[in-house]
């Protein structure tokens, strides 16, 4: 037996689940490898830290609790709760959906390019230059140039 | 000494309308229906809560035990269905839940601890491994805290659960070794 299998079989080993067989061989390999003789005894802390664990008992009163809910629960789970619980949900998962539409249809209002005011470079935005300007000789000289 | 036979009379009697039977399963099994849902929950509070809905749920379906069933397995099954089910509540029921009232009990358990200090390390150690049982998924908590805390065997876990045997041990095997590396993290946090 390799230390791989052994660690499989821990569990087992602990709660008394092995085969015969299965439980010499892995003693053989424990007395032979500390790691898992080490891993081994760390599971068996474990188990000893659950039996320390206190044991609950119900509270004072739960068995009149009980039986006064049992004509409650006689004629099913609907209760008042329920339906306003439901009803929220809905309600909260629809004001989620619409505002998503209507974000969505504004955004794609927004994209839109027919609405869209997109900003023209066109020089017809901007006046003519003033004739002596600096703009003007431009624009003048680049209109005897397109002319030829 | 109870038998299984007193629960299946019990049930048979509940069955016929007579909730003074019922009253006594009540009584037999709140405290181990407690004990379960307080250590798959981590909290007392919800314990309370979810331990009276596995009584009432088991009321509405008695028509559905049936009698090759142990009783209490049956009612371990709608514990940690109803336990399960609670923690994987929409959120909007963690808005609306009620809060259960009721002084706890805790029954006084002898420390075998040989001084105070090793008592207090015990101490500390079981309240980390309250808090790892809380880090475990529903399913290897569930396994775990059956085995461990309420001491069935293999066999009776898979009854209750309804899964196989296999995945029992699968499931009890991972569990275990998830709490030494959780245990480990607490004993060196560095």
């Amino acid at each position: 037996m390799n230390c791989a299998k052994s660690h499989r079989l821990f569990s087992s080993y602990l709660d008394g689940e092995l085969s015969l067989e299965e439980q010499e061989a892995l003693a053989g390999h424990l007395q032979s490898c500390r790691s898992c003789r080490a891993a081994e005894a760390e599971m068996r802390v474990q188990r000893q830290l659950f039996a320390g664990l206190p044991r609950l008992a119900a509270p004072l009163g739960f068995s009149a609790r009980v039986m006064g809910n049992l004509d409650q629960a006689s004629v099913g789970c609907f209760t008042w709760h329920h339906v306003f619980v439901g009803f929220a949900e809905v309600a909260v998962l629809g004001v989620i959906i619409l505002t998503g539409i209507v974000s969505g249809g504004f955004l794609v209002d927004r994209l839109n390019p027919a609405k869209m005011v997109t900003a023209s470079l066109g020089l017809d935005l901007f006046e003519p230059a003033p004739p002596d300007s600096l703009g003007g000789v431009y624009l003048a000289l680049t209109e005897v140039a397109n002319e030829r | 000494m109870r038998s299984e036979n007193d629960d299946i009379e019990l049930i048979e009697r509940c069955q016929r309308g007579d909730q003074a039977a019922f009253g006594e399963i009540v009584l037999r099994y709140q405290d181990r229906i407690y004990n379960l849902c307080t250590h798959l929950l981590g909290n007392s509070s919800e314990a309370d809560d979810l331990a009276q809905a596995t009584f009432l749920k088991a009321y509405r379906n008695l028509d559905k035990f049936q009698p090759r069933a142990a009783l209490y397995t049956w009612l371990y099954r709608i514990a940690v269905n109803t336990c399960i089910d609670h923690q994987r509540r929409p959120f909007f029921e963690s808005i609306f839940r009620r809060s259960a009232t009721g002084e706890e009990v805790v029954l006084d358990h002898p420390s075998s601890s040989p001084s105070p200090e090793k008592n207090f390390e015990n101490q500390q150690l079981q309240s980390a491994l309250g808090k790892a049982l809380g880090e475990l998924s529903p399913k290897l908590r569930a396994v775990i805290v059956l085995k461990e805390i309420e001491g069935l065997a293999y066999q009776e876990i898979a009854a209750t659960l309804e899964i196989s045997i296999g995945t029992v041990k699968s499931r009890i095997s991972r569990a275990r070794v998830e709490l030494q590396g959780l245990l480990q993290d607490f004993r060196e946090p560095n």
